[in-house]
């Protein structure tokens, strides 16, 4: 978690624990999405996975359409919701996705920060320098089974 | 070639009326260190080196030495039509402003069809490397490659600027974020000669080399079922350079 807590600051070992080993094989989006063995991207050259419907550029808007493909649609807040599953969208001061993040049963968040790992935390834990802040809400009837769902 | 030899090719060039009318393109520039130019404010010619098949990056090589990265991801727009491998464009600097990441430059550029046609007749680099095709062949064709067995010195640069990018890149998600750092910046201007390094370092492990990969060489082994899935991406692109002759 040493690495974390570098770009990380509001990170630490109280609000926080690590779930799974580093990998490259998926990323936060995909993670958010539910999808372990995925790099989720938009991008114009087609290279990664991203839902065709959604477009391919790098914008909240696009990452809003990703995840209403999936059933989401934008809510208020974060709150923890019974029979609801949540997901954030962090975004820089320009607007641009960085990171997304889905809530688990207990209230807390599951997030793959790049390549490291999985990790357990607080909303707010990382928001800051990286990530930015979070800038979307969205949420779902909690279906029975998510990839890491705690 | 030279760099004064360059100049003394192309310095007579003349402006044609024709680039007024010339198509702008609000787009950014990057420095690419290593080869390059602090690049400043006004007027700077330079021969496209190459561009992606989408028309969405690529790279100048100044008229004054170095070369830049121009791309339009942040506007989504796409390079005019006329902007083909081999000819030569006029970048005008108009602002600079230290947006993320660093060295990111605005600029709009011209396009001068006359003196494009001179252009073609000017070896760049990457045609002294066997890469050149003319302006009138298609961008969409695969480019050739370096080979397998790159001497140290291109090497240990590699290395070197692959573990710095990595070691900045591993927290984020956003590839189109990770791509636009300096560092991998500079492994794209590596041009062919990268290629057998990247593809050797995704035979011990599955990193985030496509979008260069795709961008060099022009090429996309990948299948649609498997866009997203590293290392079915990575054994395919690997595959690629066993087939061309890349990597052994």
């Amino acid at each position: 978690l040493r690495h974390l807590l570098r770009l990380f600051p509001a990170l630490n070992p109280e609000n926080s624990r690590v779930t799974s080993p580093q990998t490259q094989a998926y990323n936060c989006f995909a993670w958010a999405a539910g999808d372990a063995e995925r790099w989720w991207q938009p991008d114009s050259f087609g290279i990664y996975y991203w839902p065709p419907s959604a477009g391919s550029d790098v914008s909240i808007a696009s990452v809003e359409a990703a995840y209403a493909c999936l059933g989401y649609s934008p809510c208020k807040s974060g709150s923890l919701e019974p029979g609801v599953e949540k997901i954030a969208v962090y975004a820089d001061a320009t607007g641009r996705p960085t990171h997304a993040t889905r809530q688990l049963k207990n209230g807390l968040w599951t997030s793959k920060c790049g390549a490291y790992e999985d990790i357990e935390h607080e909303l707010l834990a990382l928001s800051g320098k990286e990530y930015g802040n979070v800038e979307l809400f969205m949420q779902r009837p909690r279906p029975a089974a998510t990839v890491g769902t705690g | 070639m030279k760099s004064s030899q360059k100049r003394s090719r192309t310095r007579d060039v003349p402006t044609h009326p024709a680039v007024k009318k010339a198509p702008e393109l609000t787009g950014e520039v990057f420095g690419v260190p290593g080869h390059t130019v602090a690049v400043g404010r006004g007027s700077h010619t330079g021969v496209v080196r190459w561009l992606t098949p989408d028309r969405e990056f690529g790279f100048v090589e100044l008229e004054r030495g170095g070369q830049v990265f121009v791309h339009t991801h942040a506007t989504g727009g796409a390079l005019p039509k006329p902007a083909r491998r081999g000819e030569l464009v006029r970048i005008e600097i108009k602002t600079s402003k230290a947006l993320p990441p660093a060295k990111t430059i605005l600029a709009t550029m011209n396009f001068d069809p006359v003196v494009m046609k001179k252009a073609e007749r000017t070896p760049t680099r990457a045609r002294a490397r066997g890469a050149g095709r003319t302006a009138d062949e298609p961008d969409e064709a695969a480019r050739p490659c370096g080979r397998a067995g790159a001497d140290k010195t291109a090497r240990d640069r590699f290395d070197k600027l692959a573990k710095r990018w990595l070691a900045e890149s591993r927290h984020m998600s956003d590839v189109t974020a990770m791509v636009m750092l300096p560092s991998y910046q500079e492994i794209v201007g590596i041009g062919p000669d990268a290629v057998p390094l990247m593809l050797e370092r995704l035979k011990r492990a599955p990193e985030h080399w496509f979008w260069a990969l795709r961008a060099i060489t022009g090429a996309n082994p990948v299948p649609d079922a498997d866009r997203g899935r590293v290392s079915a991406m990575a054994q395919e692109w690997v595959n690629w350079g066993h087939e061309h002759g890349v990597i052994d």
